[in-house]
């Protein structure tokens, strides 16, 4: 058992396995904590079924709260959180955000059916995906460049879908990239979760003051020497395009952009040496650092065919100024959006050709 | 023969991954980021998945976390366990974890005259390539741009480095490294006014200390006032504080100054100052200028400031008669500033000395690709020539050297002219001819040219038995032996081994820069910085010294 797993052991969030939530939903399996995400610490992940209907519930209890230095305050970040988590959910069901997990409901159990308030539960009900992207990976990624730009595609909609609702995802990465049976068109599509770190534009959130809500392997280069932003787009919605960018490089080198690039970094201007500000020393070294990983690393495997214009859409994600950062014409607009709308559009065409290409090969 | 233009402490110009490696390249400021350490349970979650599954996905999520480097060594352990049980591996994470568990350390070398097999390629054009796609791909790369100008600038596309330069410094106008790039260039170039008024001008050199030490350096390089000599010594009174490693070309160039203002007390303590933290042009203008200094450079900052630097160990190598190394640092210094002729002076020099002048031939005509008019060059082009029998090629390069270079370089061309006439068998003229070249180098008060001079027709004229070879050789080795040089020494080691050793070596009392003190009672040693004069001991005991 992981270190995560001992810490949620015996509270009453963990003691769930085989009950029915009042909505008919009964849970199956415990699953296991993944990295970093929002409920880590706090929520155990359950498998329900309902018929032949499959659902992931996040459950969260009160009583380690309790056990805190300071109760009140612990109890009050913890259903803050939740409710966050619940609420954008929420609004991102109301506002029809397909590409992301659906929100299916939200309601309290008690652990043992009695009305102890502490063996009360919080459950949150949502969409199930049947694998991550990292375990999916091995099987099509490397082998199908298609494949790779559907992903991209997906996940381009979903935050395309998420900041024209005001929402920056922040926690954008692969095992944040969830597989789901698309019951409408068929087949299999990819869907994102996890949106316990987000922040919202119109709305206050628990993680807006944070020097980085997600995960700090995935941050852009910007949050690794503490910089941010002033403007939202730069700070938020650009942040989404970074981490879009590299996933993608993920998908086809197998290795994140930020590994990478860390890798290559003169030791001195890596963050943890670095003495100065995100400024005119730093940023031409962020710049050859990351042509050299795009064009030594992801370049050569690309399809050769649109090799150019997959080449163009990494570069403009992953450009290391947050502020040039994104659609290089939708920069240019009132406001500088990111233009995720236009790079999903951008990534939807290449899909179309990298597909007929690879029918074209099977032929042959 | 070589003969150098005088060293400046001008910005060097390295490949980029040099530089980066250096201080100067780093910021002034002393504010620390807080440090982001990631959740090592979280690595050890992802391990424990990715070894359940051994899927390439889960390794790429492993070798994430090597962002972190308090986790670095625990995922290098994981990736190697990858490479090794045989699991599934991507090239990029294969290559990722060879790379992390190298610690890095690659640097881009490049020399002009293929170090391998003659059949190589032509000089650069690798990494020509690789920047040239480096550059259509990321065309605002400022920093390729600059190594792609150094190259270009190597063979002699001066007006392409240029385009390159100012594209750079468009993309990045206030980047330090670009800044002193170009004005490198334009140094290079022969226009080292326009590179004082680049930097002269700049919003940032007010503030940066590079920046100020650069334009000093380049005022004395355009033959003008220096606008922030007095700035720069106001900046090191209020910046007292200020870390010494950024201060170092500053503080040297102020030696520079207050040793040609003959205040040789502020010049020698400003030395030291920059020699508390050396770089490695820092350390080689110390190596150049230490007769002039007469400082000891022993201390570990600059023992591990000449590790540092090729052009360093290269005059030290020369300084002590050392062949090999010569030819070792001098191609390492090459391969770091490729478009520089010092270091292919030097080297066709050495291999000229050897008689290994077909080698010779190739550096120079490798060098003359970057400046066709180099003098340097030019002269050991035409030594060479004749030393092959090539007397047409000679005769050309000599009369090409007359147009160039007009008197400035006749007892040279003379000397090579004497060779040619021993090489006909003509003694009388080409003694002649040696006489004039002597005699021109000693009115000149270049008595050590002069007996180097003496010393090469000896060796020709013991070759090809000249009637009074031996003679001119025991007069050549007397002359040698009152004006001793390190040409004149490397060339006996090389040719007369057996009179190499007789050659008396300078051993000039030198200054320290800081002295120790062992005070028996208190148990205590203590340094005592400053200059010290001449005859001082490095550790004073006190209670026996005093």
């Amino acid at each position: 058992m992981s270190v995560s797993a001992a810490l949620i052991s015996g509270t009453p969030k963990s003691q769930l396995l085989g009950k029915i939530l009042a909505s008919g939903w009964t849970l199956t399996e415990r699953l296991e904590p993944t990295q970093g995400s929002s409920g880590g610490n706090f929520g155990v992940g359950y498998k329900a079924t309902k018929g032949a209907e499959i659902a992931f519930v996040k459950a969260i209890d009160f009583v380690e709260a309790l056990n805190a230095a300071d109760p009140l305050q612990e109890l009050t970040k913890l259903s803050t959180i939740a409710n966050f988590e619940k609420d954008v959910l929420s609004y991102c069901a109301d506002k029809g955000m397909s590409k992301v997990l659906r929100y299916i409901g939200h309601e309290y159990i008690s652990a043992d059916g009695s009305t102890n308030p502490l063996e009360r539960v919080s459950c949150l009900i949502m969409e199930a995906g049947t694998e991550d992207l990292r375990r999916l990976v091995n099987a099509n990624g490397a082998a199908s460049c298609a494949w790779n730009l559907q992903v991209l595609r997906d996940v381009a909609h979903a935050i395309s879908q998420l900041h024209k609702g005001g929402i920056a995802h922040q926690d954008i990465k692969p095992s944040n990239v969830i597989e789901v049976v698309d019951t409408q068109k068929g087949g299999n599509t990819m869907k994102v979760g996890d949106l316990g770190r987000v922040v919202r534009r119109q709305q206050t959130g628990p993680f807006d003051g944070l020097a980085w809500p997600g995960d700090k392997r995935y941050a852009p280069p910007e949050r690794w020497y503490g910089y941010v932003p002033p403007d939202w787009s730069d700070a938020r919605d650009a942040s989404d395009a970074y981490m879009l960018g590299s996933l993608m490089v993920y998908l086809f080198t197998g290795a994140t952009l930020q590994s990478l690039v860390f890798n290559i970094l003169p030791a001195a201007f890596r963050p943890e040496s670095w003495s100065g500000s995100f400024d005119q020393d730093l940023m031409p070294v962020l710049i050859d650092a990351h042509s050299k990983i795009l064009t030594e690393h992801l370049l050569p495997h690309l399809e050769p065919s649109l090799a150019d214009a997959i080449f163009a859409i990494a570069k403009s994600l992953t450009n290391p100024d947050p502020l040039k950062r994104g659609d290089v014409n939708a920069r240019k607009q009132s406001g500088r959006p990111v233009g995720m709308d236009r790079l999903h559009q951008k990534l939807a065409a290449l899909v179309t050709r990298s597909m007929a290409i690879e029918r074209g090969k099977k032929r042959q | 023969m070589r003969i150098l233009p005088r060293r400046r402490l001008i910005p060097k110009w390295r490949p980029v991954t040099s530089t980066l490696g250096t201080v100067e390249a780093t910021s002034t400021a002393r504010k620390k980021n807080s440090d982001s350490a990631e959740n090592a349970d979280e690595l050890n979650l992802a391990i424990s998945q990715w070894r359940e599954t051994k899927n390439v996905g889960l390794l790429g999520e492993v070798l994430s976390f090597s962002v972190d480097k308090d986790l670095q060594e625990k995922v290098i352990a994981v990736g190697y366990e990858a490479l090794n049980g045989g699991a599934a591996v991507t090239p990029i994470q294969s290559l990722l974890i060879h790379d992390l568990g190298k610690n890095n350390g690659k640097e881009e070398h490049y020399t002009a005259v293929p170090l391998g097999p003659m059949e190589a390629c032509h000089p650069f054009q690798e990494p020509i390539q690789r920047l040239r796609s480096l550059l259509r791909f990321s065309p605002d790369n400022a920093l390729a741009l600059l190594d792609f100008a150094q190259l270009q600038t190597a063979l002699g596309k001066s007006r392409s480095a240029e385009r390159a330069l100012r594209t750079a410094l468009s993309l990045a106008p206030n980047n330090r490294t670009v800044l002193r790039t170009l004005a490198r260039f334009y140094v290079h170039t022969e226009r080292p006014d326009v590179a004082h008024q680049l930097i002269k001008n700049h919003a940032r050199t007010l503030q940066d200390p590079w920046l100020m030490a650069s334009e000093i350096a380049l005022a004395d390089a355009a033959g003008t006032d220096s606008f922030f000599l007095g700035k720069a010594k106001r900046f090191l009174v209020d910046y007292s504080k200020f870390p010494e490693s950024h201060l170092t070309e500053l503080l040297g160039n102020i030696a520079l100054e207050e040793l040609h203002s003959g205040n040789m007390k502020k010049a020698r303590e400003s030395q030291r100052r920059a020699l508390l933290a050396p770089n490695d042009n820092v350390v080689a203008q110390a190596i150049d200028f230490q007769h002039h200094f007469g400082v000891e450079l022993l201390t570990p900052s600059i023992a591990q400031a000449i590790k540092s630097s090729a052009e360093a160990l290269l005059l030290q190598a020369w300084d002590a008669v050392d062949p090999d190394a010569i030819e070792k640092h001098a191609i390492d210094w090459h391969s770091q500033e490729p478009f520089s002729s010092r270091p292919i002076q030097l080297l066709s020099s050495l291999y000229a000395y050897r008689g290994a002048h077909s080698t010779a031939l190739r550096w120079i005509q490798a060098g003359l690709r970057t400046d066709q008019l180099d003098k340097g060059l030019l002269i050991n082009l035409a030594f060479v020539h004749a030393n092959m029998g090539s007397h047409e090629l000679a005769n050309a390069t000599l009369k090409r050297l007359r147009h160039i270079h007009g008197k400035e370089i006749e007892s040279f061309a003379n000397a090579t002219e004497g060779l040619l006439a021993y090489q006909l068998g003509d003694f009388a003229d080409g003694d002649a001819l040696y006489d004039r070249a002597v005699a021109e180098f000693d009115r000149k008060g270049n008595l050590q040219l002069g007996a180097f001079c003496r010393l090469n027709q000896a060796f020709l004229a013991v070759e090809r038995s000249h009637p009074t070879g031996m003679a001119i050789a025991q007069k050549a080795i007397d002359l040698v032996k009152s004006n001793p040089s390190k040409d004149s020494q490397l060339l006996l080691k090389l040719r007369f081994p057996d009179y190499a050793t007789e050659v008396p070596k300078e051993s000039p009392e030198l200054r320290k820069l800081s002295q120790w003190v062992f005070d028996a009672k208190e148990n205590k040693l203590i340094e005592t910085v400053g200059v010290t004069s001449k005859t001082s001991k490095r550790l004073i005991i006190l209670g026996h010294d005093n």
